[in-house]
């Protein structure tokens, strides 16, 4: 592909990506980054749950003391707050394109789908910067669930094989991106390797987890249908393969880049 | 000298006594028993504000405010002996940041600005964790809950930052109105004096030193605490307070106390 002469580098914009679980906008982002900077375009990216505020809180609260809702979704904000404050503004400040893997609306359809009430969360959110666009790549929460299944089945044979070898590199399924900051909790996890095997390999429990993940995914997606129009979301199908959500996802780039 | 206090305090204890009846009949205090609420708090940010309707819990939340040094713990701990040797549940909850919050409040101090907003929904975190774990569930159960600072010092704080008022009016609304609620009345003057005899050394936010005021520790905390009373000027009005004289001896302010609390006591069984 060519760089279109129409594209205007100049001048900044916010691209957000939402869509449920596993729904692919991670490697999405990653790849629409790669390709934009290939053009000569400047591009910061930022995720959900990245600040450096409340990482080891939110890890915290998902090893083991639990965080209540209002908590929760409080700590979400304040990581939103955080990455607008210091990576967000500044970089539209000096003229990049900043591409958001989740934003806003994650908030708002995982608040709501935990009960929350929406006019409390919108109100936390108010001062945000409003996005160019919002890319929403869509799968079906069965979907979602089968993906999660078929990464379980993957974890469990990985996890197998770790136990054989001593749980060497426990956590390397987990991604790279976030490779170091987690290296010694990696190497405490190293230490007990056999019982995230057991965990992982009880059908039982699976089954129970896969469960509530489809419920939770199916409250979210119907939350995500909700904001389609209200926010005016760009859909893109995300049930095919990667490069063909990526086609479609940098035509679509290429068409709000060229305007003013 | 000392008539001059007790006159002082008669007076100070006839007003108290025409506002708190007041309160008590606004706020639709009952003589006997609410019913048992079976909420959970998740849906406690309802559409309008908690704060400003009386709760349906059996029990009975009893919340202090007032400037650092007001002397409200000391009061609230001398009520506390008081209830539970009536056969009260007590429950004393404080407004220490908790050890997360902490590390996250430290992180934020070292970049260049901490924004007020982010402070503010990072004490609303710690906040709600304390009122979903603690407050709600002794509410529920009929518990006497004596809260040593509640939302009201996050909004004055979270104002006198110059956080936008509806956004962080909306952002507390999940918590419920407290049955009685009494600003311990101080001037900024009073607060420093009683704050630097005690522990001479001021803390970075206690001390205001985000905002950038001043450079002294000393200079910042004072006007920072300026600000925060006329916050709580507000808030005492919109949020129905009931002010009492902190200047009076700690009998006399206990005294006055045991009668405002003592209206606001469900009847025992």
């Amino acid at each position: 592909m060519t760089t279109s002469p129409l594209l205007h580098p100049g001048r900044p914009r916010l691209i957000v990506l939402e869509g449920i679980d596993l729904s692919g906008r991670t490697t999405q982002v990653e790849l629409l980054r790669d390709w934009l900077e290939a053009q000569c375009f400047s591009i910061t990216t930022t995720a959900w749950r990245t600040s450096p505020l409340i990482s080891d809180v939110l890890a915290r609260a998902r090893a083991g003391t639990p965080l209540q809702p209002l908590a929760y979704s409080l700590l979400y904000c304040a990581d939103h707050i955080d990455r607008t404050q210091r990576v967000i503004k500044p970089a539209l400040e000096r003229g990049e394109i900043v591409i958001a893997d989740r934003y806003t609306y994650t908030a708002f359809a995982r608040e709501a789908a935990r009960g929350l009430d929406t006019a409390w969360v919108r109100n936390l959110y108010r001062f945000s910067v409003q996005p160019d666009a919002v890319y929403y790549l869509h799968i079906s929460p069965e979907e979602a669930v089968e993906r999660r299944r078929l990464l379980q089945h993957q974890r469990q044979s990985q996890a197998l094989v770790s136990s054989v070898s001593h749980g060497q590199k426990d956590g390397k399924h987990k991604g790279e991106k976030d490779g170091k900051k987690h290296k010694h909790k990696r190497r405490q996890e190293n230490t007990r390797p056999l019982l995230s095997t057991v965990v992982l390999s009880s059908p039982q429990l699976s089954q129970e987890a896969l469960e509530s993940f489809r419920l939770f995914e199916k409250k979210m997606y119907s939350e995500y249908q909700q904001m389609q129009k209200e926010f005016g979301f760009t859909v893109i199908e995300g049930n095919q393969p990667i490069e063909q959500v990526q086609d479609a996802l940098r035509s679509i780039v290429i068409q709000l880049l060229s305007t003013m | 000298m000392y008539y001059a206090a007790l006159a002082l305090a008669i007076r100070i204890d006839q007003q108290f006594e025409e506002r708190l009846n007041n309160i008590v009949a606004s706020a639709g205090i009952k003589e006997e028993h609410a019913p048992v609420c079976t909420d959970t708090g998740t849906q406690a940010a309802s559409s309008t504000s908690l704060l400003m309707q009386p709760h349906n819990y059996p029990g009975r939340l009893i919340a202090a405010e007032g400037l650092d040094g007001s002397g409200k713990s000391t009061q609230l701990r001398l009520l506390q002996f008081w209830l539970q040797a009536e056969g009260y549940d007590v429950l004393l909850t404080g407004w220490t940041p908790s050890k997360l919050i902490r590390r996250a409040l430290k992180t934020a101090r070292k970049q260049d600005q901490v924004d007020p907003m982010l402070l503010s929904v990072l004490h609303a975190a710690d906040f709600a964790g304390l009122y979903e774990r603690d407050i709600l569930p002794a509410l529920q159960r009929g518990i006497i809950v004596l809260a040593d600072r509640y939302v009201y010092t996050a909004l004055a704080r979270d104002l006198a930052r110059g956080v936008e008022r509806t956004w962080v009016e909306n952002l507390y609304r999940f918590a419920v109105r407290p049955d009685l609620g009494i600003y311990f009345q101080i001037s900024a003057e009073q607060s420093l004096e009683r704050i630097l005899s005690d522990h001479p050394r001021l803390k970075y936010y206690q001390a205001g030193m985000d905002m950038g005021l001043s450079l002294d520790p000393v200079a910042s905390f004072y006007e920072f605490q300026q600000r925060i009373l006329l916050e709580y000027e507000r808030l005492v009005e919109v949020y129905a307070l009931l002010r009492l004289d902190a200047l009076l001896l700690i009998k006399q302010q206990q005294h006055l106390l045991r009668e405002a609390v003592s209206k606001a006591l469900p009847s025992k069984l």
